[in-house]
């Protein structure tokens, strides 16, 4: 039933009456093939790149809409074959040749048309919630207009759910992206299996801190604003230590929404960026089996139908095993260790509804004293654990195109870190998540209301700081957002989401609005969109800013009568495709930003006592530019992002409870925290000869600010504050002093990462066998640098990589 | 326009290559002259004023800076007086050695003082204090009979807490000429309000406290009362925003000043007499 929600999501998502022509169907070949075929596996012919450059450019040219001739267009109408009453919102699917042509949806009226269609031989299949799919084959240009009538189904839900994700690949939506499973390949990795985190990085605004520690900064929000989803379930830590990994094998993704901002009142609780993961159902007519074997991960998948036809059960388990493999590999230990389980069972109940069961354990440890040769006695192993389980409800009556959906998510964190070897901060926290969401589908437009409840617990513990707790929020809350689609040019989605807490900010109201223009309406080649919203958040997640990466992350409620983190997104792009095989993208943004918690750096060496409240903002432009054909992908993209957080005069804060001892105050300050990444360049390339592919990877990112020091000294304030003489003769403790706040810049970051592929097809299995470098030129990339100590920690040297990887027919 | 474009990538390229490239870290600030930690304030409780000098380490483990050829001044700002500090070597409370500057003054009420460190007639860092002023005391009609006599005041001009405020009454015993002066103290008291610093002073409870200091019992009348002071000690500004460093340049640490308030006024002759004591105020 779960694609149930996935075929409402896309109908939520996806432009009504889109109606996008795709006049080459040599380059647009790739549309609609099989798995295999996408992969350039299947049925690609070889040819030298320059010969498809130079006809795909032939062919954009000559079938571009100047060169159009004796264009007709196909007008209709889709009804009950009963009732005889038009469907709004049904699906209508055009194709040539085996070639999709357009798709879109019917108006109010169950009207649809296609324009600028030149004369031959079509295929039109319309479908709809509650019916059987229909197909008609047509020559144009047809005399008259043509009706479809659709018959009510009988087995409701295995007619109408569909079991494929099929995203549209044309639309723009201002701060989202929506990332294929597909897509993942495009990226070289260590290993044969692909992965999320690979590819999030190859984002225009995404910043990473690299290889080790796994944390995102997206469009100037700091890993703990964003949001992470899987199948609705939060994960708190969504990647693994050894930055290239998430916590999400590939295999068992169908596609993922990344709003990089500006996103819908559906979310809430975190006010920088969500990143929203479909998984797929497993097969329910045959047994699935994958495995691969690599130096970094290995892991097994494996799909089997419980009930053949009703349910089935996906099981992946994943494994790292490079901490064994590094000293023979690398020269020199890697101490991380690291893995992941997860399981779904997806059961049709009956015709009209379906239960979801979803669970996710990641585990990861590592040693972050250094990377290199370990001094025993600075052995500092830390630990992270998630875990997150979910059921999911769904019910969609034959009469009505309301679809209900009732979830239970449980996840949680426990984290264990050793800044030194003789002291442990643990950090857990526990959600508890409930739902009821409603979907209207009231033809073009749609309609999603929901109401929540929400139960956080915390329970941290902060080493030799002193600073302990316990503590929980409980939240209500609804939201409703639609899509309406004013015209064949324009489409408007408002929001709105409102929250009551049992602390802290009390209420929240967030209203959203997001605006789609298309000039030449459906199938135009250009789009416009905006997005506009105001978002909080009332659990925060606090680091220790000063570390060039921190995997630390302590999570609370915010304060009572203390403002909480709040931001306003503003969002507007252009997706552009001036011809068929060339696409450029172009956004700007702002977010203003307010009430967050960030860390005061006392004269007292690694100690984090205090937090003050700053403000400021994230502004930025992010552009693409992809070059798809059969043989060849090609994407560069630069981003040029400016952070600033700006601190007036005040008082500095005790960690989520009033400070103790004398009150520190802090002078105004601005600066650009350590996430502010000016410059940003990314460029892929992936070329596919039959069996073969090549992939490359240069990822080159600008210095991350960080704070010089000016030198050290005995601090003697606190014998000072006596107001008696003994500060003349106290020693005193070794203090620091700091220079401007991050007003220095490390080295840049840059990469090479090449991998090359080769795969085999048997009577029982795919085999495809990798060999790769990672950080092909040895880039010695900074991952931690103590300005104390002045060690420093890069990150992971040129590492050759094998890999083997198993599909079982 | 592409000439343009052509000239920025020209420049950019280059520069993009240079920053690639570049590998290394600068953890400490380069600066050609020596940044300072000093500790100290200028106390007006004593003639002796002691401040604690140290020049930054560039790393943790490093021996202290020379402070050789180090000259050490202080300007006041109100009446223009020059004081040239010596320095001193301490020995620490854990057997190692420091440097502390000392020089002989009292400073004074309401003035303002830089403390200059340098070389060769150059000063590299400074810090900054303001003696507080002295506040105004206005002192409102007492009210409340005996005991419960409690009289309100303003100190018109004082934005922080005063502390160790003490009450000294002058006063004579029966039969006896010589006056004795009687502290009562009052700690930390009041609120900061508009107007200034408000307390209230609880006359009725001192008498009492004044008739047990003078060994005299409760029904004493004939107590001769000369003269009503109030002595507050004032901490500067800095004391109240420590770790701001606002008012160091070029050096870390604290810096402030301590001073002490003298203030009397007349308590109105009739509830001098509700008190029990004869009014022999002088003001008057």
């Amino acid at each position: 039933m779960i694609y149930a929600g996935i075929f409402v999501g896309n109908l939520l998502e996806a432009p009504p009456n889109q109606a996008l022509r795709f006049p080459s169907p040599l380059i647009f070949g790739r549309i609609g093939k099989s798995r295999h075929e996408r992969d350039g596996y299947g049925l690609m012919s070889i040819k030298p790149i320059w010969l498809s450059v130079a006809l795909a450019c032939f062919l954009a040219w000559f079938t571009s809409p100047v060169f159009a001739q004796d264009t007709s267009s196909l007008q209709g109408r889709v009804l009950d074959a009963e009732s005889r009453l038009t469907l709004p919102g049904a699906t209508l699917l055009l194709t040539r040749n085996g070639v999709q042509i357009g798709g879109q949806a019917t108006g109010p009226r169950g009207r649809f048309e296609f324009k600028d269609l030149s004369a031959g031989t079509y295929v039109l299949t319309a479908s709809f919630v509650g019916f059987q799919s229909k197909t008609d084959t047509l020559d144009l240009p047809l005399t008259e207009r043509l009706d479809m009538y659709l018959a009510p189904v009988q087995t409701f839900l295995e007619e109408i759910l569909v079991e494929t994700q099929q995203l549209d690949e044309s639309r723009f939506v201002a701060g989202l992206e929506t990332i294929r499973s597909e897509d993942l390949s495009r990226v070289p990795m260590p290993d044969v299996s692909y992965d999320l985190a690979g590819y999030l990085v190859t984002l225009p605004g995404v910043v990473s801190t690299g290889d080790r520690g796994g944390q995102l900064f997206i469009r100037g929000g700091t890993p703990t604003q964003n949001l992470v989803l899987i199948d609705g379930m939060r994960v708190f830590q969504p990647f693994h230590v050894v930055g290239f990994y998430s916590a999400f094998p590939a295999d068992i993704i169908s596609y993922a929404d990344v709003y990089a901002g500006g996103f819908n009142a559906r979310y809430g609780g975190r006010i920088s960026s969500v990143i929203d993961i479909k998984t797929r159902n497993g097969n329910k007519e045959k047994v699935e089996l994958s495995a691969s074997v690599a130096p970094f991960l290995s892991g097994a998948q494996v799909s089997l139908p419980v009930r053949k036809g009703d349910t089935s059960v996906m099981l992946s388990v994943r494994e790292s095993l490079i901490d064994r493999v590094s000293p023979g590999l690398l020269g020199s230990d890697l101490p991380f260790r690291f893995g992941d389980r997860y399981a779904k069972l997806h059961s049709y109940l009956n015709q009209t509804s379906s239960l979801t069961l979803t669970a996710l354990q990641t585990h990861d440890e590592g040693n972050l004293a250094t990377g290199g040769d370990l001094d025993p006695d600075a052995y500092r192993k830390s630990t992270w654990k998630n875990a997150a389980y979910g059921m999911k409800y769904m019910y969609l009556p034959e009469s009505q195109a309301v679809m209900t959906s009732l979830s239970v998510y449980y996840s949680s964190l426990k984290s264990r870190y050793r800044p030194t070897r003789d002291e442990l901060r643990t950090s857990d926290i526990e959600d508890v998540l409930m739902s009821i969401d409603f979907t209207y589908l009231l033809g073009p437009n749609q309609i999603h209301f929901g109401i929540f409840g929400n139960t956080n617990f915390f329970d941290y513990k902060l080493g030799r700081l002193g600073t302990a707790g316990a503590t929980g929020v409980t939240s209500v809350g609804s939201f409703i957002e639609g899509q309406f689609q004013i015209s064949d040019y324009l489409r408007i989605e408002p929001g709105a989401r409102l929250e009551i807490f049992s602390r802290g900010l009390k209420n929240s109201f967030g209203p959203r609005l997001r605006l789609i223009f298309q000039p030449g309406g459906q199938g135009g080649h250009h789009q416009f969109s905006a997005a506009w919203g105001r978002y909080h958040q009332q659990i925060v997640g606090l680091n220790n800013e000063q570390d060039v990466s921190d995997v630390f992350t302590v999570w609370a409620a915010s304060p009572n009568n203390t403002p909480v983190p709040k931001a306003m997104h503003m969002m507007a792009g252009w997706k552009g495709r001036p011809l068929p095989w060339l696409e450029l993208t172009t956004e700007v943004y702002r977010k203003n930003l307010s009430s967050l918690s960030f860390p005061v750096f006392g004269t007292v060496i690694n100690k984090v006592a205090q937090f003050s409240s700053v403000n400021g903002y994230a502004q930025g432009i992010d552009t693409k530019v992809e070059i798809t054909n059969q043989d060849v992908f090609f994407s560069l993209s630069y981003s040029r992002g400016f952070v600033e957080y700006n601190r007036p005069f005040q008082r500095a804060k005790g960690i989520f409870r009033p400070s103790v001892g004398g009150a520190t105050y802090l002078d105004p300050i601005t600066f650009n925290p350590p996430h502010d990444r000016r410059n940003q360049v990314n460029i892929m390339f992936q070329y596919q000869l039959g069996a073969n592919k090549l992939g490359v990877r240069w990822q080159y990112g600008s210095g991350l600010p960080f704070t010089q020091v000016n030198g050290y000294y005995a601090g003697l304030s606190s014998e000072v504050e006596a107001g008696n003489t003994d500060f003349v003769t106290a020693p005193g403790s070794v203090s620091v002093s700091r220079a401007d706040p991050y007003g220095s810049r490390l080295p840049s970051y840059h990469r090479l990462d090449v991998t090359y592929e080769r795969k085999k097809t048997f009577t029982f299995a795919d085999v495809t066998a990798m060999v790769g470098l990672i950080n092909a030129y040895d880039r010695a990339n900074i991952f931690e640098y103590n300005i104390f100590t002045g060690n420093r920690v890069d990150q992971l040297p040129i590492i050759p990589s094998i890999g083997l990887r198993v599909d079982v027919q | 326009m592409k000439r343009g474009i052509l000239s920025y990538l020209c420049c950019l390229v280059p520069l993009v290559l240079f920053q690639a490239c570049d590998n290394t870290i600068e953890p400490l600030v380069e600066s050609e002259s020596t940044n300072f930690a000093l500790h100290g304030y200028l106390d007006m409780r004593t003639d002796q004023q002691i401040v604690r000098l140290e020049g930054l380490r560039p790393n943790i483990l490093s021996e202290p800076v020379s402070l050789e050829g180090v000259e050490v001044s202080t300007i006041d700002h109100t009446d223009g007086t020059v004081v040239i500090w010596r320095d001193s070597i301490i020995t620490l409370d854990n057997g190692t050695l420091g440097t502390a500057f000392v020089a002989n003054f009292r400073p004074d009420l309401g003035h303002e003082y830089s403390f200059n460190v340098g070389r060769n007639g150059v000063t590299e860092g400074r810090a900054t204090t303001r003696v507080p002023a002295p506040p105004v005391v206005l002192p409102a009609t007492p009210v409340g009979e005996s005991e419960n006599m409690k009289q309100h005041l303003v100190l018109i001009g004082l934005k922080d807490q005063p502390t160790k405020v003490h009450m000294l009454y002058e006063v004579s015993p029966p039969n006896e000429t010589e006056r004795q002066v009687i502290s009562v103290a009052y700690g930390d008291p009041g609120f900061l309000s508009n107007a200034g610093w408000e307390l209230e002073i609880s006359l009725g409870i001192d008498r009492f406290i004044i008739l047990n200091a003078l060994g005299l019992d409760s029904v004493t009348q004939d107590i001769r009362l000369h003269n009503v002071e109030m002595r507050a000690t004032l901490f500067s500004e800095e004391w109240q925003t420590q770790g701001s460093e606002f008012n160091l340049e070029n050096a870390h640490g604290f810096f402030g000043s301590i001073g002490v308030f003298d203030g009397g006024w007349d308590i109105d002759s009739s509830a001098v007499r509700k008190l029990g004591f004869i009014d022999n105020q002088q003001r008057n």
